[in-house]
């Protein structure tokens, strides 16, 4: 205990200073989480400011970003050739911008970083992993991490799902997303060992490969009997839905208790046709990128998407015209990672291209105390203004998925034609009446569609956006009544 | 029977017999992270070396504030779940404090009225700080540890050095005495804190580990070492200091050591109280 609180300090110091992790504190924290789950099967109530630290009032949150970002340019400045490059030619000195200058400076745009990756990382830098992108946008983007910020980003997943009480360690755990997306796969399994949990590593393997691991009863002491927790993507989730239908798949075939899903749009209508066919679990939808990691946003009950302010700046920059964007009008994520969660590779206000609403007003939510803004709505690319107003990603999606005739996961494609849209989309049965299930959908979530195509083959779309459910992997398996248990990992039981 | 005898055994087995109930009534706020380890029991032995020499060199008001800060914080935590206003806990333990220090000013460390307020303080601080401890996740094969080294100490520091009675001594008249006690010099008694806190903890870790029946036994044998040893010790008359452990910590090892081999690994927290839910909880 004493030993734990010393460790506490230690982080609460580098949280507060912005100085580097002292990384045997953060084992032992790591540690602690075991002992304390076993001891008490839970952490105390007050994990959260353990973990993130009190609550800030507005002046203090720009205080201490404005000193964070300041440190963070400084570093880009003397360490790295591409932000050298930029306030050289601003003839701006980092270390003297106050944060209403922030919002003047250039964004650093995806390409910049996609084109040259390297050109942002610190001179200094111990340099232990390359990840990428999943590449979903063109060819994927490559950011460096040291081995510290691996080591922590794997403590802070495994603190933040115990303190969110997302993963138990009865639990199975079953990891459905590419095994190339390393932030992702390590954070959870970094979670699992940390807590305890049961662990496998499925991959994007096929819908009926998963859904027998999924049915599968294990008999490992002081666990549950079927995978309780699956991580996946929500279209790899709608593919479930689809296959297990066709296969007879009930939700009594099924333990599922939880599915946490990230890097797509969770809609509505998929949350439903999962619960009719899984059961009543709980579906839990992450923002993150790898470009931003560990820095992440968490959805509360209300729909806002919250960010620490000590582990990064995230603005909301108007999608027209220039400057943030005030309460309620849409913008891009634009998002600077602050040390000590971010050493190596120094992004300065990084355009996500990720469109949102920003929420300036007093909010009431739980997490009211820290920077909020909406859900996602979708890609900048994939935005289209019309005369009276904007179509987006997340309009499009959650119409469609809403439509039992659309099977999931909604395989469509949208443009911008004279006042509105045109869209096509894959459906069972092209019928009279299923046109005007879909059309009504889109009308009720405002989309002004000027053109609607029914296909039933998604050979037959001229431009369906990508989904990752299609980054499959290969799997010598055969998916039959004999298949054999998964060898589980880091089982831990009372 | 006389009034010392009385007083002390009456406040001791009051320290075992409500940390017993509080323990199982009251949940105190534990940190989010951690739980009670052998690293602790490691600490709290070299500082138990180690503070004794630190009283004898400090001065007597930097002693009396050292223990008085000591106090102040567990009061605090363990009255946290009894009186809930905040305004009025701390009211309570400025009171407790307050008496303490102008008692002791005022009418001498060995006045009754002193005497008093101070074994009242420290009934709260034992029942407090074994709470604390057993709720923290303390384990029966820690304790074990904590009482084999506390013996060995107790015994080497009371007959072959003097450091003891020259604390018991220099701490007598001071505020925050850290024994209970009662009576004049010439006929007093008294038990130290930590002896009576190793005797209340006892109870509550073996109850965690191994159930109610360990618990209880464990309660009726420390119950039955600290009154008898004061007894014995006041009818004998002697003005010797003895080393409580020596009594306390051969019962408490047999007893560990007994169900350790008769019920196998112990309990965690978490499923002791899934066993005994807390009556609030059930």
């Amino acid at each position: 205990m004493l030993e734990t609180a010393v460790a506490n300090l230690r982080f609460a110091l580098s949280m507060g200073l912005g100085r580097p992790f002292h990384q045997p504190s953060l084992d032992r924290i790591y540690r602690a989480v075991r002992q304390t789950q076993e001891e008490f099967g839970g952490l105390g109530v007050d994990i959260s400011e353990v973990l993130s630290g009190p609550s800030l009032d507005d002046e203090t949150r720009e205080f201490l970003q404005t000193r964070r970002f300041r440190k963070q340019a400084t570093r880009g400045l003397r360490e790295t050739s591409y932000y050298a490059e930029v306030f050289g030619q601003l003839g701006v000195d980092p270390a003297k911008l106050d944060f209403d200058d922030i919002a003047g400076l250039p964004l650093t745009p995806k390409e910049a970083l996609r084109d040259d990756p390297e050109a942002f990382v610190r001179r200094t830098a111990k340099l232990g992993a390359r990840t990428t992108t999943t590449g979903t946008t063109g060819w994927p983007t490559s950011v460096y991490f040291s081995h510290d910020e691996m080591r922590t980003m794997a403590a802070l997943s495994s603190l933040s799902s115990l303190s969110r009480g997302l993963i138990a360690p009865d639990d199975l755990v079953q990891i459905n997303i590419s095994t190339r997306a390393t932030i992702g796969v390590r954070g959870v399994a970094a979670a699992c060992d940390g807590i305890g949990a049961g662990l496998y590593i499925c991959g994007l393997v096929s819908p009926e490969h998963t859904l027998k691991l999924l049915s599968e009863r294990h008999r490992h002491p002081g666990k549950k009997s079927r995978v309780s927790i699956m991580s996946t993507y929500p279209s790899y989730l709608g593919e479930l839905v689809e296959h297990g239908r066709r296969l007879g798949y009930g939700p009594a075939d099924f333990g599922l208790e939880r599915i946490l899903t990230g890097g797509e749009i969770l809609t509505a209508g998929l949350q439903r046709r999962a619960q009719e066919f899984f059961g009543p679990i709980d579906i839990v939808s992450n923002y993150g990128m790898t470009e931003l990691a560990p820095l992440a946003g968490n959805l509360c009950p209300q729909d806002h998407l919250h960010f620490e302010p000590s582990m990064g700046l995230i603005e909301v920059v108007r999608l027209e015209g220039t400057g943030l964007a005030g309460d309620g009008e849409v913008g891009t994520i634009v998002a600077t990672p602050f040390p000590p969660f971010r050493e190596s590779t120094i992004l300065l206000r990084y355009n996500t291209e990720d469109v949102v609403r920003a929420v300036k007003g007093p909010m009431t939510c739980e997490l009211r105390n820290t920077p909020a803004t909406s859900l996602p709505l979708g890609k900048q690319r994939l935005s289209v203004r019309h005369d009276d107003g904007w179509v987006f990603l997340r309009d499009v999606v959650e119409a469609l998925e809403d439509v039992d005739a659309v099977p999931l996961p909604a395989r469509f494609g949208y443009w911008a034609v004279p006042g509105g849209v045109a869209v096509e989309v894959v459906v069972r049965s092209a019928t009279a009446g299923v046109r005007e299930d879909v059309d009504d959908a889109l009308r009720r979530r405002d989309v002004h569609v000027r053109s609607l195509r029914l296909v039933e083959d998604r050979n037959e779309l001229d431009r369906p956006l990508p989904l990752r459910s299609d980054m499959r992997e290969g799997s010598l398996a055969k998916v039959g009544p004999t298949s054999t248990a998964p060898q589980l990992i880091g089982t831990k039981g009372h | 029977m006389d009034a010392p005898l009385i007083v002390v055994n009456g406040f001791a087995a009051a320290c075992l017999l409500l940390a017993w109930g509080f323990f199982r009534r009251y949940q105190l706020n534990r940190p989010p992270l951690g739980a009670f380890n052998r690293t602790d029991v490691v600490v709290m032995l070299v500082a138990l070396v180690t503070m004794p020499y630190l009283y004898l060199v400090l001065p007597a008001w930097a002693a009396a504030c050292f223990l008085g800060v000591g106090m102040l914080s567990i009061l605090s935590t363990a009255l946290q779940p009894v009186v809930v206003n905040r305004w009025a806990r701390w009211a309570v333990v400025a009171t407790l404090i307050g008496a303490d220090v102008v008692l002791a000013v005022a009418r001498g460390a060995g006045s009754t009225g002193f005497l008093l307020v101070n074994d009242l303080m420290l009934l709260v601080v034992v029942v407090g700080t074994a709470t604390l401890w057993a709720q923290g996740g303390m384990k029966a094969r820690d304790l074990a540890l904590l009482a084999a080294g506390i013996t060995v100490y107790d015994v080497y520091a009371t007959t072959q050095v003097s450091v003891m009675g020259d604390i018991a001594q220099r701490l007598s008249t001071i505020p925050f005495v850290p024994f209970i006690s009662w009576g004049t010099p010439t006929r007093g008694l008294g038990i130290g804190l930590g002896d009576v806190l190793v005797a209340a903890v006892f109870p509550l870790v073996m109850r965690k580990a191994f159930g109610r029946t360990a618990g209880r036994v464990a309660l009726g044998s420390g119950l039955v070492s600290v009154v008898g040893m004061l007894t014995v010790l006041y009818v004998a008359s002697t003005e010797t200091l003895i080393p409580a452990m020596v009594v306390l910590g051969p019962v408490m090892l047999v007893q560990i050591a007994y169900w350790r081999r008769r019920r196998g690994a112990e309990r965690t927290t978490w499923e002791y109280l899934r066993a005994e839910p807390l009556p609030a909880a059930a």
